[in-house]
């Protein structure tokens, strides 16, 4: 060949290359996997109100409100540059991890992140409680409490129920799980898991939690058998568990916040998921009466919330 | 003109309906607002006060969630009982706001309490707090305030350099250190004795740093020149601890009892 | 009325902190919860664990995704193959393109297995390898292309030689609607495409495609052939005639667990230069149905235990004319079909091993033979045949465990036994290591077999004067080691440098046996071993979207002590991409050939090595994110370059390639 032409060709792509710079951005973009849903709202409103006081800028991408979300998401990215990208819920991890694989990405409000493929990039907010704080608080609360019972999917929640499993045996406490793939399969199930153990657990499974009616079928189950049922969240308190231990939604978002401005500065080793830090104690005191349960009395200044028969 | 039309009936309802609102209901009332708690669960707060207080005259709780709005009330009311922090209380007084302590907060025979400054036995003095999170329950004003009294003076950097992460109770701060949430926690000493209990492990993995001044637990004030209204509205405060119902109520509020100061 | 607006504002303070209060009431609301469980049963992550990252895999794997292709401006597959390391792509006399993989090429690339979604495409059973049909399959629909170098008979079976092309197609989820392209380029070319993919409620899916292509060639000049250089009649000098035209059809139907999938092509080409050493004229016309039928269903017996099952009919046909002297044309015809089915367990034993094992069966078929003479196309009389008919059974087993002993450490184990009712059995094992031994550094290691199956005509090659089918070939084999280091030094930047060595056996090859007639015998071996480098920088920032590439190989293959004719020492691709904003960006790509060997006792000059330089531009989502538009330029300077000619065609020199070509394109999505 002429080494005139290859050295013309050379030059080319050095003046090319060359043309290039770099450029460093401080924008967070929001991604958030459906607007309508409380829990993400409430994280992202948090979240926004955190930046500001730090004066950060944001921009923000709603799933649901776009129809070709994949390949307007990913001109979003290209058009806003963020340095890191926020993604509310699994859906918008799924996304974000996709389009934008070499972005640093935080994560929260998504169940079991221990399912999802987190890299040195990426950083995140469990939606769960560490099982480890859940199941102290529960032993402070019902010390006699041996074995606890709950039904998973195996799709979702299979990693999340290990690590229960691991803590519960540190602290004591048995664990017998059962997964079902439908909830069809929850009758079945709680009538082989309920005669078996002290307390029923309801974890935050998108199958088993498929719709009011399965949230019924635990609590009438669980109610025949005379079992007390101990939930992740407030809600169903009102459907008649005894004890709530919820993760604070609020500061879900506010320590993302902090965890966002913290990867930003690569001041926190990649791969960080915290635990939430903010805890809400609800007990139902009507059913653990109705139950004539053993409860530890000096445990009660630990209760945010304390909900009798007339409410 | 189409435009305007709404915007007036717009304004015009809001005008009405909060002026028919803020005349519908002269019931004396308890304001409350707190900086050392982050309390999200406000309907609960009141709906619980309010079923207690409607069984000892025609009274209201009014729990506030933002602390311009608790303060613009101090000044425009008057004979109500409004319950706050003392460091709160303190702020309010060198704006010359004419408000004195009628009621302190007890809490198992105490009044007062310090706030401590609480981390990994990693973590030997301040500097190591260098761009690290601190967990804490309360406003970020009253926290920020707190750490500063703690860290002492000249600290200012370190001060800026310390990211505070906000959670709802001191127990969760306490709890946060533990599992890697946060690297230390400022949290009342009661705050670590219910982690001792709770978690023996974990409290055992902490140390202390530091520790704020002693000050009062929850304060009902009163404005300087009590009337008979606020006479009868501390009546029934200092009351609430001789029923079961008071002091759930008043375990809400993170206290057990309500004792008189000179 | 100061007193009064002061109330009102406390009123109205008032009214705000009870709304706060409702609002903290309607946060504990089941429905909301529910709401928020449901959003996050839309998402499976489901992370099947033979979906390997390419960082983990023991093999030497590159991807090429749709937006690569898009930036390449690519013609055809051959386009993006040229820039895979270790890929070579040159003319044959015959019209279509060989594929050089690591040093080795043959004119039919039928050491390279080529599959279309996973599906094999080596559907001629008398000459082997997919080049025929596939060599230039328009990339208007492709998503992705993965290049997997090294031996695959361990899992898939035969032909898997020296590399696996996977093409992986746009299915119904990626289409979503319709979407249509069309390209104009240098010698009449035209493309089109058609696609239509939709997703229905009752779990229902279908993507169709359409693609038609035409171009009248690449006209290069012949200077002689054989009959010239006698001074008998002929077309020389004259031009190559290779116009090719073709249409295809592509199908993906999903019903639940059963999808139905397959591609129809249609493909008419003239040819190079002939056969025979002779130039043909216009008058050679390759004719080639080619199609695949495939019904799968993925049952799930358990969340951690799933079978996939599939059937599928294979149909290759040729019905070709070529003309051997001015005035004598050979017509030659056959089908071949291919059926049978099989059963792939995948067994998720934990988080960190996953094993699959499978059984397949396939009944080869080849029959309505066609064989005629003429003195031009539409006076030919029938002559005697070619080849014969024939029936091949074959069976085979394979299990493979991918294990993860260490979270940083990955073993794969694998094997395969193959049995044929005509040459007997076959085992292949595979085995590899991935370790990351510092964070964002692999190390890899793996050691494989693989064979090739004769084809029918090499076993039964009957009334050719000079050439002989042999019944008794055993299989090609080729047993193959490569370690290989994978690193991200920094954000964006990925590194990687491999060194293999294969050791090709029982090649099959014509031999002379008597005068003038050679017969196809295993026989002769050949090592090729080289090393790879990658490197691909992706820009972050202000100037994401745009990156810089290049890959280069140093390879040394060779037979009875000598280096392969052919085939060059080094080759290097330099390729950057630049985009300027969200709508326009430029690409630049430079391919760098070493000069190529003869064969011995072949008198030519070396070919001499190259630099081609292409470029550019590439205009994404505009007018409401509906049209894309590209215009390249390949061998912008216009360099006089060759491919080499095979030593009994040295009278004509060698190939002389294009010059500088345009390629325009317009995509649009509805």
């Amino acid at each position: 060949m002429k080494i005139i032409n290859f050295c013309k060709a050379l030059i080319l792509l050095v003046a090319f290359l060359g043309s290039a710079g770099f450029a460093q951005s401080n924008k967070v973009l929001i991604v958030n996997s459906e607007k309508a849903v409380y829990r993400y709202e409430t994280i992202a409103t948090e979240f926004k109100k955190v930046l500001q006081q730090n004066a950060y800028q944001w921009a923000e991408f709603n799933l649901d409100s776009h129809a070709n979300v994949e390949a307007e998401l990913k001109q979003f990215i290209e058009q806003e540059n963020p340095a890191l990208i926020y993604c509310i819920g699994t859906q918008a991890y799924s996304l974000v991890h996709n389009v934008a694989p070499n972005k640093k990405m935080l994560f929260s409000a998504a169940i079991n992140w221990r399912r999802l493929d987190v890299g040195a990039g990426t950083y995140g907010v469990a939606n769960e409680l560490s099982s480890a704080q859940e199941l102290s608080l529960l032993r402070h609360f019902f010390p006699t409490i041996k074995t606890i019972g709950l039904l998973y999917n195996d799709s979702f929640s299979r990693e999340y129920v290990e690590t229960i499993k691991k803590d519960a045996l540190a602290s004591g406490i048995n664990i017998i799980n059962k997964p079902i793939d439908d909830t069809q399969e929850i009758i079945g199930a709680l009538n082989e898991l309920l005669p078996k153990i002290d307390m029923f657990w309801i974890i935050s499974d998108p199958v088993v939690l498929s719709n009011k009616e399965s949230v019924q079928q635990i609590f009438q189950a669980a109610q025949q058998q005379k079992k007390p049922v101990y939930a992740y969240s407030d809600v169903y308190i009102e459907q008649g568990a005894v004890l709530s231990i919820s993760a604070d939604i609020a500061t879900i978002g506010r320590q993302s916040a902090g965890l966002a401005m913290m990867a930003n500065q690569d001041k926190v080793p990649g791969g960080t998921v915290q635990s939430p830090a903010g805890s809400m104690v609800t007990l139902n005191k009507c059913a653990l009466d109705a139950l004539k349960l053993k409860f530890n009395q000096d445990a009660l200044d630990s209760v945010n919330k304390i909900v009798g028969c007339e409410q | 003109m189409k435009r305007i039309l709404p915007v007036f009936f717009i304004f015009f309802v809001f005008v009405v309906g909060g002026g028919w609102s803020a005349h519908s209901d002269e019931r004396p009332r308890y304001y409350f607002y707190n900086t050392e708690t982050n309390i999200n669960n406000f309907a609960s707060l009141k709906m619980e006060f309010d079923i207690y207080l409607s069984n000892h005259g025609s009274y209201l709780l009014q729990p506030f969630d933002l602390r311009e709005n608790f303060e613009a009330v101090i000044h425009e009311k008057k004979g109500d009982v409004y319950l706050l922090s003392s460091w709160h209380l303190k702020e309010l007084q060198q704006k010359r706001v004419p408000l004195e302590i009628a009621l302190v907060g007890t809490s198992k025979g105490n009044t007062t309490q310090r706030k401590v400054l609480s981390a990994k036995k990693d973590i030997v003095n301040f500097a190591m707090l260098k761009n690290t999170v601190v967990a804490a329950a309360g406003s970020e004003e009253y926290v920020h305030s707190i750490l500063k009294q703690i860290l002492g003076k000249g600290q200012e950097t370190l001060l800026k350099d310390i990211k505070i992460l906000i959670v709802p109770k001191d127990i969760d701060a306490v709890m946060a250190v533990g599992f890697g949430m946060a690297t230390a926690a400022i949290s009342a000493e009661s705050g670590l004795d219910k982690l001792a209990m709770m978690s023996p492990n974990q409290f055992k993995e902490l140390h202390s740093l530091g520790f704020s001044e002693k000050d009062y637990l929850l304060i009902a004030a009163t404005l300087k020149k009590t009337d008979q209204q606020e006479t009868q509205l501390l009546d029934v405060l200092r009351k609430m601890s001789e029923t079961d119902a008071g002091v759930a109520n008043l375990k809400m509020l993170g206290i057990d009892g309500w004792r008189a100061v000179q | 009325m100061i007193k009064y607006l002061s109330t009102l504002l406390v009123g109205l303070l008032i009214v705000s902190s009870s709304a706060f209060a409702e609002t903290s009431t309607e946060q504990g609301s089941l429905e909301k919860e529910l709401a928020y469980l449901a959003a996050e049963r839309k998402v499976v992550v489901t992370a099947s664990k033979m979906e390997e990252h390419v960082d983990k895999t023991v093999a030497t794997t590159t991807v090429i995704t749709q937006d690569d292709i898009a930036h390449i401006g690519a013609r055809n597959l051959l386009d993006v193959l040229r820039l895979v390391p270790g890929i070579g792509i040159t003319q044959t006399q015959f019209g279509w393109r060989e594929i050089e993989v690591r040093g080795v090429k043959t004119v039919l690339s039928e050491k390279v297995q080529i599959m279309l979604n996973g599906h094999p495409l080596d559907h001629n059973l008398q000459n082997a390898g997919s080049a025929w049909v596939y060599d230039d399959l328009p990339v208007d629909t492709i998503k992705r292309v993965e290049v997997v170098r090294g031996p695959g008979s361990a899992l898939y079976g035969a032909n898997a030689f020296l590399a696996v092309i996977n093409i992986i197609t746009q299915n119904a989820k990626d289409l979503n609607g319709v979407q249509t392209s069309a390209g104009w380029g240098s010698f009449d070319t035209q493309q089109y495409r058609a696609s239509w993919g939709k997703q229905f409620n009752n779990s229902a899916e279908a993507a169709l495609h359409f693609n038609f292509t035409d171009t009248n060639g690449i006209n290069s000049p012949i200077p002689a052939d054989s009959r010239s250089i006698q001074g008998l009649s002929s077309n020389a000098p004259g031009r190559s005639q290779l116009t090719e035209g073709r249409y295809d059809l592509e199908w993906q139907l999903g019903y639940k667990d059963f999808k139905l999938d397959g591609r129809y092509i249609n493909k008419k080409a003239g040819t190079f230069f002939g056969v025979a050493s002779v130039l043909s004229d216009d008058r050679t016309q390759q004719d080639y149905n080619d199609y695949f039928l495939r019904l799968s269903r993925t049952w799930k017996i358990k969340d951690n235990f799933t079978v996939d099952t599939q059937v599928f009919h294979d149909f290759f046909s040729y019905d070709n004319i070529w003309q051997t002297a001015p005035a004598q044309f050979l017509h030659n015809g056959l089908q071949d079909t291919r059926t049978g089915g099989e059963i792939q367990a995948n067994y998720h034993l934990s988080d960190t091993q996953t094993m699959i094992s499978g059984f397949s069966y396939a009944k080869e078929q080849q029959g309505n033979l066609s064989d005629q003479l003429g003195v031009d196309p539409a006076h030919l009389l029938p002559t005697l045949p070619s080849t014969e008919e024939r029936i091949r059974k074959r069976w085979g087993v394979y299990i493979e465990d991918v294990w993860d002993p260490l979270k940083n450490v990955r073993l794969t184990l694998g094997a395969r036994y193959d049995r044929y009712n005509d040459f007997g059995g076959t085992f292949n094992p595979r085995m590899g290591f991935n370790w990351e031994f510092i964070k964002n550094y692999s190390v890899k290691f793996s050691y494989g077999t693989a064979y090739r199956a004769p084809a029918f005509g090499e076993l039964g090659l009957v009334n050719n004067p000079v050439l002989l089918g042999n019944p008794a070939l055993k299989p090609e084999e080729v047993k193959t080691f490569e370690t290989g280091i994978i690193a991200h030094p920094v954000t964006g930047l990925t590194t990687q440098a491999t060194y293999y060595h294969s050791s090709i056996n029982q090649i099959i090859s014509q031999v002379p046996v008597r005068t003038a007639i050679s017969q196809y015998e295993n026989s002769g071996s050949v090592i090729a071993e080289g090393i790879e480098l990658e490197t691909r920088y992706d820009f972050d920032g202000a100037l994401q979207g745009s990156y810089i590439g290049a890959n280069h190989v140093l390879q040394h293959s060779v037979q009875l002590g000598q280096q392969l004719a052919d085939v060059p020492r080094q080759r290097t691709n330099l390729m950057a991409n630049w985009a300027f904003d969200n709508t326009w960006s430029s690409f630049a790509h430079v391919l760098i050939k070493g000069n190529t060997l003869r064969n011995s006792g072949d008198t030519r000059n070396v070919v001499p090595g190259y630099a081609l330089f292409d470029v550019g531009l590439l205009g994404k989502n505009m007018f409401g994110k509906k049209v894309d538009v590209s215009f390249n330029v390949y061998n912008l300077l216009d360099k006089h370059y060759y491919d080499p000619a095979p030593s009994s065609l040295n009278f004509i020199g060698d190939y002389q390639m294009a010059g500088r070509t345009f390629f325009g394109h317009v995509s649009l999505k509805f």
